[in-house]
């Protein structure tokens, strides 16, 4: 429980932090999106139930924030980003920037793709999105896997 | 560490019920709004205060850092702006005498005239950071006298409207929003059709204009006051582009440049009808 509320407050952290980097930086294709880099961020902390669920809780908050009604896309893409972070870079690539951003890379595209999927409906067009939600995608991955990168350097090995 | 380990095979249970739980949960409120609706105004109120105090924080350090570099050069914009603040006060006296006269033949007319909505000054405390939604986090809520559906404006034209409301904190959708949707006309032809946002960040498009209709790049459009959510006459934004329909040839593809810079908006004010209302 300690350990769930540890992770619950440091993903308020970021999801506050969004909120005024927006107010500040409005939001675009560039800007990254800082609760994407906060699943990566968790993936430092050794493997455990408490990082999904603070993954869970926290997705949920951002989305409720985020604007209007539909809550849960970034609580599955969050689970998507850990389990790839968790698993795949640490058993193929353990230790490389590459595999962080790769990782980050495809949350945000799964983060975009359920969001479009729920509000596909409404008459957009995802052939008019591609290039734009393929920057967004590039943007995080490269931004979150430095911020990861060069933050996993600075807070030493915990779990990788 | 096995691959295949028991704890391994735990997370990824669990992981799976919490994606299934996400996606059902998202579905479900995709359907019934008023489910997150709800859910803000319990979170509104947990968060406002500590968004205000962030957001104080560091307005406060930009303005400082603002005041000093602005020093520069600040004699001769006073100059300039005592110089423009004579013609503005010459033409409010003007707009003043038009806008006396413009009530009288409304009253003679027999129109309403809607003098009884309140204007609440409120301060934009966050925005919303997803590309699939547009939304502002204001400073003012129900304790203040704000509901839903009120209209927020800047001092350049329309913001959005208020979608849900805690007792210190509102969250406005903006026009720029895709689910947005605003009656609207074109002040010099008076050509209705309803402004929606667009997909590219930040434009609006007017859809189901007559392509019958004479319209030209740079005409203003307004609220039209005819879709019961926003008040008439309200600046929206400026004619960028014209072009056909790709699903009818019936209709213009008209685009919009918002008259609001949204990337800048620091102060908003949100006009209540609820007097109007208890009426």
């Amino acid at each position: 429980m300690r350990s769930f509320l540890i992770k619950f407050f440091i993903g308020l952290a970021f999801v506050f932090a969004q909120l005024l980097l927006c107010k500040f930086i409005a939001y675009n294709y560039f800007t990254p999106n800082l609760m994407i880099v906060f699943y990566g961020f968790l993936a430092y902390f050794p493997l455990g139930l408490s990082n999904l669920y603070a993954i869970f809780t926290v997705g949920i908050i951002a989305d409720l924030t985020n604007g209007l009604n539909i809550l849960g896309p970034s609580a599955a893409a969050g689970v998507i980003v850990y389990l790839s972070l968790s698993f795949v870079v640490r058993a193929l690539l353990s230790d490389h920037f590459i595999a962080l951003c790769l990782a980050l890379m495809f949350g945000t595209a799964i983060f975009n793709f359920l969001y479009f999927l729920i509000l596909g409906s409404e008459g957009l067009n995802l052939f008019n999105f591609l290039p734009k939600l393929t920057l967004n995608a590039l943007v995080n991955g490269v931004l979150g896997g430095l911020a990861l990168y060069f933050g996993k350097h600075l807070v030493g090995k915990q779990s990788y | 560490m096995s691959y295949f380990s028991p704890l391994n095979f735990k997370i990824l249970i669990h992981s799976l019920f919490l994606f299934v739980l996400a996606l059902f949960l998202s579905a479900n409120t995709a359907q019934r709004p008023s489910i997150a609706r709800n859910i803000f105004v319990v979170w509104g109120e947990i968060q406002a205060p500590f968004v205000e105090s962030f957001n104080f924080l560091i307005s406060g350090a930009m303005n400082s850092w603002n005041r000093y570099v602005n020093l520069i050069g600040v004699a001769e914009k006073a100059r300039l702006l005592e110089m423009r603040l004579a013609e503005v006060e010459a033409h409010n006296l003007q707009m003043l005498e038009v806008e006396s006269e413009n009530h009288r033949l409304k009253q003679l007319l027999g129109l309403r005239v809607d003098s009884n909505k309140s204007y609440l000054p409120a301060r934009v405390i966050a925005a919303g950071s997803s590309i699939w939604t547009r939304s502002l986090i204001i400073s003012i809520g129900k304790a203040e006298g704000v509901a839903v559906s009120d209209t927020v404006i800047s001092s350049s034209g329309l913001v959005g409207q208020i979608v849900a409301v805690s007792n210190s904190s509102s969250l406005v959708l903006l026009i720029t929003d895709p689910q947005s949707g605003v009656d609207a006309l074109v002040q010099r032809s008076r050509a209705r059709g309803v402004v929606v946002g667009g997909e590219a960040n930040g434009n609006l498009e007017m859809l189901y204009v007559d392509s019958r209709e004479e319209l030209s790049i740079g005409d203003r459009v307004l609220t039209s006051g005819l879709d019961g959510v926003f008040p008439k006459g309200i600046l929206i934004g400026q004619i960028a582009e014209i072009g056909e329909s790709s699903t009818s040839a019936l209709f213009h593809k008209v685009t919009l440049l918002a008259s609001t810079d949204f990337s800048r908006l620091e102060e908003v004010l949100v006009v209540s009808g609820q007097k109007e209302k208890s009426d």
